[in-house]
């Protein structure tokens, strides 16, 4: 991802799909970031790409409404009247960016979520953000089909001091999978806030890919929620190659019964100044299991770097399992980074303080879960996306939730 | 024979294999203090607790009776429902907890188990904020999350506040009185005799007798090594001040 302009002489993205199809080999155990997530249910299906077969004859069963973009089954629809500073390109600009790609991996080797989704993909997108937009932009991705296999592929590229807050919402039954690629280019004193809800059903696989590159003062601030899936995994990968950039990376997963979830990241500082932060909270019960992998590279020179990554998990079972990997690489010498994790049960002294106000062992849990998880809702400033994630965290959805898991478990 | 509010009837008590309590009798009617005294280590926080029903305290013989009934298969909440209260002698900070939809949670497990509405919001504020001013208590504490960043003695302050609003029959107050300075002693001290009537019972667990000179017992009991060692009335708190314990050790 060199800071080209997008209207660069590139392949057609029919030329890149070809060669991303034949580079796709899905990763194995001893692929770094890949020693905890097995793909073998994956590995043995045989999806279909949207872009050699048929589209789906699906139409959205809502009319999209204002400033939003409806996928289903990874095929965008027609959308919503889009607010003003919000231009949506064609694939060819797109591709101009998509090509660069195979430099978002320091080691150069193949990227196989991002092969994937480019090899399935029936086009791809340039979103472009020109200014300072108030309404949030909503993707809304809505899957049923099992087989057919088509993927968000959207590149947004965000001009100076632009800002805009997205509300990425996966929803959908079936055993589906999807691979939603991003790229978010963020020219200098640009602001994103990302905010993710994946909520889709039990069966599915959701392996998503996120490249952010910032320039001098620029801001990605994410918010994931992942509640849904067999296996939900997001990757996000982030160069700050600009100056007192600000990366922001908030993640809270429940994962229950047999779920698997996985937060994988990994921060460059490749210039000075910059500050990195990742909070990531789990709830896990049943047979659950859980990664948090987040990686922090400093570059010599990126110095004055705040780096810091902080895990915490909330163990409801004793069959559940956690893993934690984080990772530090500094090149400079002036730096401050940090990273912490702990796992542990509810406090039992704080279980008991409750339960000695007569509110039942159920309520006493689930206020203890909302108030755990609070500590990430609170550190989201941007109000539209605090509340839409509350939406679906609310005490009601935590003891749902709850209710669901111990039914599982025991 | 109209029953007793509590009746502990030869208490044992073991905690990992470890006997604390050993044999505890006692008798408290509606309307009545009564306070036990004791050196540290004597087991008056383990009688506190297994009053409450917290886990790890393994009852080995005896029984607890409230209104006549046993509590000892009575998980914590289903005994504070009953009418028990335990004031806590270290309050257990809840981060991320809200201190109104804490004392409203509280308020509402119990109106529920009644089969009464629940409280209506501002109705319900209105009550807290009248009962937070006659503690002592600062506005924004209610604001802030339970007992997180609060000093002992708001802490204390805080639990006799949760006490008032649950209005219990039974009130064990493990050590309300330890760090607390003379003026939030006389402050709480105010709080639970204010709540002194006919309709409450107290247990007033304490390690010094100063605690006695604003809040007067009906009965002081002297406990020493997991076991009563005297009974009587204030006088004998005010003997054990001046000798200490030391006479009454096994």
């Amino acid at each position: 991802m060199r800071n080209m302009p997008l209207d660069t002489q590139a392949p057609s993205f029919a030329d890149l799909q070809k060669a991303a199809a034949s580079r796709h080999a899905w990763p194995t155990a001893r692929e770094e970031g890949w020693q905890f997530t097995r793909l073998n249910a994956i590995r043995q299906r045989d999806f279909t790409p949207a872009s050699k077969h048929r589209l789906p004859n699906a139409t959205s069963p809502t009319p999209p409404k204002p400033n939003q973009l409806q996928f289903i089954n990874g095929v965008m629809q027609a959308n919503g009247k889009l607010a003003t500073g919000i231009t949506i390109g064609d694939a060819a600009t797109a591709t101009a960016a998509l090509s660069l790609l195979t430099d978002a991996t320091s080691d150069g080797g193949s990227e196989p979520i991002a092969d994937f989704a480019l090899a399935h993909a029936d086009t791809a997108r340039v979103i472009k953000v020109g200014g300072k937009v108030d309404t949030p932009l909503t993707l809304s991705f809505q899957y049923s089909d099992d087989e057919l296999s088509s993927h968000g592929v959207i590149v947004f590229d965000v001009a100076a001091n632009a800002g805009l807050t997205i509300l990425e919402e996966h929803t959908g039954g079936g055993n589906g999978m999807t691979a939603p690629l991003m790229l978010f280019r963020l020219a200098a004193g640009s602001s994103i806030t990302h905010s993710r809800r994946l909520l889709e059903g039990a069966e599915r696989a959701h392996l998503g890919l996120t490249l952010i590159q910032l320039a001098d003062n620029a801001r990605y601030h994410a918010h994931s929620l992942l509640l849904g899936g067999q296996l939900a995994r997001t990757e996000t990968r982030i160069r700050m190659d600009g100056e007192a950039g600000d990366a922001l990376l908030n993640t809270i997963y429940m994962a229950r019964d047999k779920q698997m979830h996985d937060i994988t990241s990994r921060i460059d500082h490749n210039a000075p100044h910059c500050l990195s932060f990742q909070r990531v909270h789990g709830i896990i019960s049943g047979e659950a299991k859980s990664v948090f992998q987040g990686k922090v590279r400093v570059a010599r020179g990126a110095q004055k770097t705040d780096g810091n990554q902080m895990s915490r998990a909330l163990l409801l079972s004793r069959t559940c399992e956690v893993s934690t990997k984080p990772e530090l690489e500094i090149y400079a010498d002036d730096v401050a980074c940090s990273h912490g994790a702990t796992l542990g049960e509810l406090d039992e002294g704080q279980l008991f303080y409750l339960k000695s106000r007569g509110i039942p062992h159920a309520t006493a849990r689930q206020m203890l879960i909302v108030a755990f998880l609070e500590e990430v809702m609170e550190a989201i400033e941007d109000e539209a996306a605090r509340a839409w994630l509350s939406n679906v965290l609310d005490g009601d959805a935590i003891a749902a939730w709850c209710a669901a898991a111990d039914g599982m478990g025991e | 024979m109209a029953k007793s509010l509590l009746e502990i009837k030869n208490l044992h008590v073991q905690v990992e294999d470890t006997p604390i309590l050993r044999g505890i009798d006692l008798v408290l009617d509606t309307g009545q203090i009564h306070a036990i005294m004791g050196p540290n280590g004597s087991g008056k926080s383990t009688l506190s607790y297994v009053l409450a029903g917290r886990d790890g305290y393994e009852v080995t013989k005896g029984d607890i009776l409230l209104d006549g009934e046993s509590v000892l298969e009575m998980e914590a909440d289903e005994r504070a429902r009953a009418g028990m209260f335990l004031a806590f002698q270290y309050p257990v900070e809840l981060p991320g907890v809200g201190g109104m939809g804490f004392l409203r949670a509280a308020v509402n497990a119990a109106r529920t188990a009644r089969g009464e509405a629940e409280v209506d919001h501002i109705a319900f504020a209105k009550q807290v904020r009248a009962a937070a001013q006659e503690l002592g208590i600062k506005e924004d504490m209610l604001k802030r999350t339970v007992n997180v960043g609060f000093s002992g003695g708001e802490k204390k302050r805080y639990e006799i506040l949760q006490m008032k609003l649950l209005a219990p029959r039974l009130a064990i107050l493990d050590e309300t009185d330890s760090g607390l300075d003379i003026d939030a002693l006389r402050i709480v001290a105010e709080g639970v005799n204010k709540q002194k009537s006919a309709t409450l019972g107290v247990l007033l667990i304490t390690h010094y007798q100063r605690l006695l000179d604003y809040i007067t017992p009906d009965n002081v009991h002297i406990m020493v090594d997991g076991r009563i060692a005297a009974s009587g009335d204030k006088a004998l708190a005010l003997e054990v001040e001046k000798d200490g314990y030391a006479k009454y050790a096994a």
